[in-house]
């Protein structure tokens, strides 16, 4: 599952970029970068050098483990991928790209590395979290040294102000830097999350929607159990066998927070208001939430069958609920925002609008102790390519100077939105093959040109340079993907994260390889046994009670969740140590 | 006197070779293949004892001894899951693998030859669908609504619930899906088996007046005992390695007090981290136990049954 | 043979055959569904649940032709057959005779070599290991990765060792006393009497193969045109998963939903022809094999 997980994000954070990359050099991707190749352990620039251009007379070939999709038969080679065409046109590589079959990403780079093998790069997507320990067995580079003199632009871009959290999530307690990373330049859109269908509110109250909080949209407790109310009612008339007001995942929480978030809690690990780390499941307010939960499942207005739901990794919606139109509440994707899940023909009409977590203000709660989301940071050392110790000189150089052009304005546009007429569409057949000569976007600007803007059958993914290092924002929207000019990607995000994001553990704490041994296990052993007691708690198979739940909390703790947490708080100290 | 053994006074080995001089020679290419394949990479068994990392190879890793062994066995629900192994394997020993024999008994006593190859075909059917598939419909059947839960309450007035959430019915459900799944395929062994019966005996038996369940089991069975008997064997080796594919797919939190098997615990151990140290150390004692069942199991069956594989 | 009708052979049939009839529905079940399922309408195939017994919607053929239109499919076949064809040979005959040898009881070697094979069925070095040495062989990115290790079977093996003690001994004896040596005994005289047993080993060898992409997902990662069929299904399937579909970046494409139909259609057309061995083998295991000129 784990490949999932990371594969899962990759994409989505990828394809979710933020707007709003504030402030960049507006440095050019000036080819003459003032590098000299001959003495390259000399990390200052002297004027001589600034003045000489680097030598790309010589063809070098560079190979790369990168995975890719195969995308819709335009190529499967990643190394035809426009964007990458072009930078390797551009500084004379030839690239060598090795891709594991899809599904066994992670045997494949274990087999690499166990057979000493290496490309010169890799993506560091399924080396494990710790990089630092690739670097002891000597497998990948240090790349701090180079970076001041070989690729000036990620250098200044780490080292700004404005971006301390990038910066300590890339570089480890000694000063090392591993990953040459996919950085976005703002919060990335949240891609998923609690929604609800309007159009049953609509048709039950007539239009005439009134929560007990007074606002536009559900807020409280109260409110929820006003909606859902109303969706049982709806249900219940509708004559559908199986329908579901609420869809909970079989665990009985969103370990991401969702519901959580509404009694205080910020998700299975998180960070409270004093800068605590705190596991929420283990957490007082717990009780409130299993009460809550277990009355709403006896007034029927959870899925009687959440239990057995298997394979929610990502909350996966069941399917033949949400989309047969018979769940009135689930966790479920930006796509399906507004009324995309509608079937006119056959009388199906959803509104999906989403839904921030249900305040427990009877318990005192406000917004502000409302936990966190997920959201998986602006970098990530597990998103972009490291170096290996294969890499020669030459190519390590030659490399980081061709990346260090997406880390600029300029770069960033060709990355995220491909080839504009400017740098010759024309010239590439895949463009050419889908009629896009004039390129995928307006030279000089970050504006679709016309044919993909309007054209929904062409897919952007494989035209831009997606899983390429670089400056990242949140996706411009194609003219199609606009509901009544509302771009549901950003509507959806501002609505999930309405609370604030700063109670999740930032992706820049990051485990040493004995916290990890042990964290790994007992995290593992601690969810066992909490998921099996949730649904149980809450269908009422076990009975909650106050001494039940306290039992429930000490073998939590009696299965090492104290160590957990103390690993867990030294890991941020560390990484709160690297943002200064 | 098929299946009888005789008693072969030992020849010397010179006497031997000379008598059997081309089973000596196609010997050797086939020692050679299991030598190269099979035990040649046994030597990475070491990486049990080991804290293993892909990274600094096998040589290269931590020797730990008995440590990871000693994580497995202390871990806080090793008992629960040996004992679900266990139970889920003998259920499938005691119930499972009699049902194959029948079923291809069942199936030879089939006189319309088409009717019996069409059902031999269909049988197997089953057997080619994907896991995937398969669980989900178990999930849809066994859902609070579905067909199966709904006929149970009215068959045997259980409470309606979701079958997959009460821990007690996981080994019954797991088990008839397994049949479900293999019974057909499993038992084209028999019944390849009982074609080569001698079909002179079964005739002189029923001139002799023996009804058909007689002849089955003082003929057929006896006839097809070998094959039976090396089966049986073979599966005691195998108790330990519960499938974990269709587990994986119908288990949940709420039942892995019984539906937790160590396949499906090494699964979730080791996503974390590459814990190949760990995962070595569980097979390697899966190997091992799994041996020691298959010695067990062929000591009795020669004692008992007078066959055996060794 | 000669069949006395007495009630309780007619009841006994009765039952027998109902049974029957009655499995067989419960089995062609999965297959049904999966059929019902990849011509269904995509959309509507979201919305359902239970078993399909007749398409969602307008039948359609788009998933099979997201399948097929990949030209890999044609590749992934002809690998298949290829791979399919050598273990059935090559792997029976090795089979076949290691079974043969371990079978015999005046071999010496025979006792020391079933603990040799059996010993293998039940260690295994795991992925790193194997992988080193066949790469040691210099066989990584090569067809002979997947063709040789699991050429012979150490299951299959035991299973010919039985078919061969189930013959009766009288027949080595009266070859031997007619001169013949082991070798011959095996190819002319017990080899048309294990029929039943070879075209089990045939039949699942075949099987085994068809439904293998684990060998080639971990050897051949450079070569795509050496692919087994199953290998580029499995992709596709992972291609189009159902999270895929739902977090469609392309709205449009998400709207398309084919995708969907695809996890089914792979089944299909994975899965189709290898079902269609099985009824040239039965042939072996439904006559029987008549042993004449033996006395007991």
């Amino acid at each position: 599952m784990k490949k999932k997980v990371i594969a899962m994000l990759l994409a989505i954070g990828m394809a979710t970029s933020l707007s709003a990359c504030g402030g960049s050099e507006e440095s050019d991707t000036n080819v003459n970068a003032s590098t000299d190749i001959a003495s390259s352990d000399d990390s200052t620039l002297s004027e001589e050098e600034a003045a000489a251009g680097i030598d790309l007379s010589e063809n070098l070939t560079i190979s790369l483990w990168q995975i890719t999709d195969d995308y819709h038969g335009l190529y499967t080679d990643y190394a035809e991928n426009p964007v990458m065409n072009w930078m390797a046109e551009k500084f004379n590589i030839t690239l060598e790209l090795q891709q594991p079959p899809m599904g066994s990403e992670s045997e494949q780079i274990n087999l690499m590395f166990g057979t000493g093998d290496y490309t010169d790069f890799v993506s560091t997507t399924y080396c494990g979290g710790d990089l630092g320990m690739l670097y002891e067995d000597d497998v990948i580079r240090d790349l701090a040294p180079y970076l001041e003199r070989h690729m000036p632009n990620y250098y200044a871009y780490l080292n700004a102000e404005e971006n301390k959290d990038v910066k300590a999530a890339l570089y480890d307690d000694e000063g090392h830097l591993f990953t040459i990373a996919i950085v976005n330049c703002e919060e990335p859109y949240t891609w998923g999350g609690l929604m609800y269908r309007k159009d049953i509110l609509e048709t039950m109250t007539e239009g005439n929607i009134a929560f007990p909080s007074g606002e536009e949209e559900p807020v409280t407790i109260e409110d929820w159990e006003y909606m859902l109310d109303l969706m049982k009612t709806y249900f219940e008339a509708s004559g559908m066998t199986d329908t579901a007001c609420l869809i909970l995942p079989s665990t009985g929480y969103f370990s991401s927070g969702e519901l959580l978030a509404g009694f205080g809690i910020g998700g299975t690990t998180y960070i409270d208001e004093e800068g605590n780390v705190q596991c929420g499941i283990a957490s007082d307010n717990m009780y409130n939430y299993l009460v809550k939960m277990k009355e709403w499942y006896e007034a029927g207005y959870i899925y009687q069958d959440f239990a057995s739901r298997t394979q929610d990794v990502f909350y996966l919606p069941n399917t033949a609920l949400t989309y047969g139109g018979a769940a009135g509440i689930w966790y479920g994707f930006a796509s399906q925002l507004g009324s995309t899940m509608s079937l006119p023909e056959y009388g199906l009409n959803i509104q999906m609008e989403p839904l921030s977590a249900p305040l427990d203000t009877e318990h005192g709660i406000t917004g502000e102790e409302a936990g966190a989301l997920l959201y998986s940071g602006r970098a990530s050392v597990n998103s972009g390519w490291a170096a290996t110790t294969a890499c020669g000189e030459e190519e390590l150089i030659r490399m980081m100077t061709a990346l260090d052009t997406f880390y600029t304005d300029e770069g960033r546009l060709i990355k995220q939105m491909g080839l504009s007429t400017a740098e010759d569409a024309a010239g590439n057949p895949i463009l050419q093959g889908l009629g896009l000569t004039e390129g995928t976007r307006i030279t000089g600007t970050s504006e679709w040109t016309d044919k993909l803007n309007n054209d929904s059958s062409i897919d952007k993914g494989p035209l831009i340079g997606l899983r390429m290092p670089g400056l990242s924002e949140n996706d411009k929207p194609r003219a199609f993907e606009l509901a009544d000019g509302v771009d549901l990607n950003e509507y959806g995000s501002q609505v999930w994260s309405k609370y604030g994001t700063d109670r999740v553990l930032p992706s820049g704490v990051t485990d040493t390889v004995t916290e990890t041994n042990y964290n790994s296990t007992a995290f593992t052993n601690i969810t066992d046994y909490a998921n099996s007691m949730i649904p149980q708690f809450i269908t009422g198979k076990a009975e909650l009670t106050e001494e039940s739940f306290q039992a429930y909390v000490d073998q939590m703790y009696a299965l090492g969740l104290q160590e957990y947490l103390d690993n867990k708080a030294a890991a941020y100290e560390r990484y709160l140590g690297r943002m200064n | 006197m098929a299946g009888k053994i005789k008693k072969v006074k030992k020849a010397s080995w010179r006497h031997d070779f000379l008598m059997n001089k081309g089973l000596y020679f196609l010997m050797i290419p086939i020692i050679l293949y299991f030598l190269i394949f099979n035990y040649a990479p046994m030597f990475g068994l070491v990486i049990a004892f080991e804290d293993f990392k892909p990274t600094r190879g096998i040589l290269g890793s931590n020797w730990v001894g008995l440590k990871n062994f000693i994580d497995f066995f202390t871990g806080p629900n090793f008992f629960i899951i040996l004992r679900n192994t266990l139970a889920i394997s003998l259920l499938g020993l005691f119930i499972g693998f009699p049902l194959g024999i029948v079923f291809a008994l069942l199936l030879s006593e089939l006189k319309i030859l088409r009717f019996k190859k069409t059902v031999q075909t269909i049988s197997y059917l089953p057997y080619f669908v994907s896991t995937v598939v398969i669980a989900g419909l178990i999930i849809e059947f066994c859902s609070s609504n579905g067909i199966v839960t709904s006929l149970l309450v009215v068959v045997l007035r259980i409470p309606r619930e979701n079958l997959l959430t009460n821990p007690d019915y996981f080994w019954a459900i797991n088990l008839i899906s397994d049949i479900w799944q293999g019974l057909g395929y499993g038992s084209i062994v028999y019944v390849a088996a009982i074609t080569s019966v001698s079909g002179e005996l079964h005739e002189a038996a029923a001139i002799d007046g023996a009804t058909r369940l007689r002849r089955a089991w003082h003929i057929t069975i006896p006839g097809i005992m070998p094959t039976i008997v090396t089966m049986l064997i073979i599966k005691c080796g195998m108790l330990m390695n519960v499938g974990f594919d269709k587990i994986l797919l119908l288990y949940n939190p709420s039942i892995y007090s019984t539906a937790d098997v160590i396949s499906t615990h090494v699964q979730r151990m080791g996503i974390e981290n590459a814990q190949y140290g760990y995962s070595t150390a569980v097979g390697l004692f899966n190997s091992v136990v799994g041996t020691l069942l298959l010695f067990i199991s062929n000591y009795l069956s020669s004692k008992f049954a007078d066959q055996s594989i060794i | 043979m000669i069949e006395k009708t007495t009630p309780s052979r007619i009841l006994f049939n009765i039952l027998n055959y109902s049974f029957m009839i009655f499995f067989s529905f419960v089995c062609i079940i999965p297959l049904w569904h999966v059929l019902m399922a990849s011509i269904s309408d995509p959309r509507g195939l979201m919305a359902a649940s239970g078993v399909l017994w007749k398409p969602i919607g307008e039948a359609t053929l788009r998933g099979y032709g997201m399948v097929l239109k990949n030209k890999s499919i044609i590749i992934g076949y002809g690998n298949t057959v290829f791979y399919v064809v050598f273990a059935a040979v090559a792997g029976t005959i090795l089979t076949t005779v290691s079974g043969y040898l371990i079978s015999r009881k005046n071999f010496r070697p025979a006792k020391f070599l079933t603990l040799f094979i059996m010993f293998t069925m039940m260690f295994s070095g795991g992925l790193i290991p194997t992988y080193m040495v066949i790469k040691g062989l210099g066989m990584i990115n090569t067809r002979w990765a997947v063709m040789l290790p699991g050429v012979m079977n150490a299951f299959y093996i035991i299973m010919m060792k039985s078919s061969f003690e189930q013959l009766s001994d009288s027949y080595e004896e009266s070859a031997r006393l007619d001169g013949a040596g082991p070798v011959t005994i095996l190819f002319r005289i017990l080899l048309p009497l294990v029929k039943a047993g070879l075209a089990v080993i045939i039949m699942f060898t075949i099987v085994l193969q068809w439904n293998s992409w684990y060998p080639a997902s971990i050897y051949l990662p450079r070569v795509r045109e050496y692919w087994p069929l199953q290998l580029f299904m499995r992709e596709l399937l992972i291609q189009n998963d159902t999270a895929k579909i739902m977090t469609g970046t392309d709205a449009a494409q998400a709207a398309d939903y084919t995708a969907n139909l695809v996890k089914y259609c792979v089944t299909i057309v994975g899965t189709i022809p290898i079902l269609c061995v099985y009824p040239f083998a039965q042939k072996y295991f439904v006559t029987g094999v008549t042993m004449g000129g033996v006395k007991g």
